[in-house]
């Protein structure tokens, strides 16, 4: 089974968020490809993404979860750290519907890649409805 | 009918249905049509004013109403409105402004568990005064301990170079209100010593004070090496660790 995010993916994550430094960057991950989106936070510790990325996002969640360019994860960068996902990262990336947390499902897709500066490593989180957070850190590093 | 295109995380509540058609002439007409149908969506299409919450984005057709009319949108009999969720965070770290240099240059430091970007830009912006004294080589080693710490501004005082003693340097007021009290290597004062400093670091601005010139703070940060060169830099090595290691944790 090939490893996912491959390596090329891996390096094109890094390349990007070296080249957004220290602007945070945002986009997500297919299976063999990146997709960068804009970041429309006016902070440059915060990241948003664009309504036509959005509205792109959106609508390859649509396609069967098996073809190509099927959203497998959400990235974006923390240039200088910390290494986990924030209070800001974890509102929006969950919906919680009724409020009292009874029902949580990730917002798009079940997988969060973080892309931490400035030593550039990728973290991953996995959705957990039962872990702190709504999100399980994977302890494999990637790079 | 208007078609509203539910977001996947929504679907659960609106019986598992991508997409449900209601009656409506406007987005906010339409919106509440859907909450009145599932009543466990109510309040995240709309809030209580009628409008948009922040927390959802819309759009009919290719266009985000937010830019336009909003919940005032008109709508036709063949309008797709999406309903889409934000994909924002951050990590609201404040150190931003730290360059891909600085980031580099500091890269091993911020590694520390009590380092953080935020505190390296503390460090880069502060102004440190140093008192300069012939005689050892304290000053040396304190101001390039601090320097590539990342302290990124100093002014010098030079001190009457007859003051050589620890007696001398005790009893004068300059080294009771100093931010550091160092002593330079025999020789190397004032412009030679700022020279040095800018050839060692560039990023650090390093400016000679007037003679008479005022210190800016009392002083957190004291060496005295009791006029032994080694136990100096030993001692000025431990002091500036702990001064950092408080400074970080401000």
């Amino acid at each position: 089974m090939e490893p996912w995010p491959s390596p090329a993916q891996v390096a094109a994550l890094i390349a990007i968020a070296q080249q957004s430094a220290p602007r945070e960057c945002c986009g997500w991950v297919t299976a063999s490809t990146v997709r960068p989106a804009d970041n429309i936070a006016t902070q440059p510790t915060k990241f948003n993404f664009a309504a036509a990325d959005l509205l792109a996002l959106a609508r390859a969640t649509e396609l069967p979860s098996d073809h190509d360019d099927y959203p497998r994860a959400i990235f974006h960068s923390h240039p200088h750290g910390p290494g986990t996902l924030s209070s800001d990262d974890l509102a929006t990336a969950v919906v919680q519907i009724p409020d009292d947390g009874s029902v949580v499902t990730p917002a798009y897709t079940a997988t969060q890649l973080l892309i931490v500066g400035p030593h550039w490593h990728i973290v991953r989180f996995d959705f957990d409805a039962h872990a702190p957070g709504y999100f399980r850190r994977c302890e494999v590093p990637l790079c | 009918m208007p078609r509203i295109e539910l977001p996947s995380a929504m679907r659960v509540h609106a019986g598992n249905q991508r997409h449900v058609d209601v009656a409506g002439d406007t987005v906010g007409a339409a919106l509440a049509a859907v909450e009145t149908a599932y009543p466990a969506l109510r309040g995240y299409l709309l809030n209580a004013a009628g409008q948009i919450p922040r927390h959802v984005v819309i759009f009919v057709g290719e266009q985000d109403v937010r830019a336009g009319q909003g919940a005032a949108t008109a709508l036709n009999a063949s309008s797709v409105v999406t309903v889409l969720l934000p994909v924002a965070g951050g990590s609201g770290q404040a150190a931003a402004a730290l360059s891909r240099d600085e980031i580099q240059r500091y890269g091993r430091q911020l590694l520390l568990p009590w380092m953080t970007g935020q505190t390296q830009q503390w460090l880069r912006d502060a102004h440190v005064d140093v008192a300069l004294i012939a005689g050892d080589t304290a000053a040396h080693w304190l101001c390039m301990y601090l320097a590539a710490a990342g302290v990124g501004h100093f002014r010098l005082h030079v001190a009457n170079t007859t003051l050589r003693t620890d007696a001398d340097c005790n009893s004068s007021p300059l080294f009771r209100r100093q931010l550091g009290t160092v002593i330079a290597p025999h020789g190397l004062l004032g412009v030679q010593f700022c020279s040095a400093m800018h050839a060692r670091f560039p990023h650090c601005t390093v400016e000679l004070a007037t003679p008479s010139g005022p210190m800016r703070q009392p002083a957190p940060l004291h060496v005295d090496g009791h006029g032994n060169a080694v136990a100096a830099m030993a001692i000025g090595s431990q002091r500036a660790a702990q001064w950092l290691r408080t400074a970080a944790t401000r």
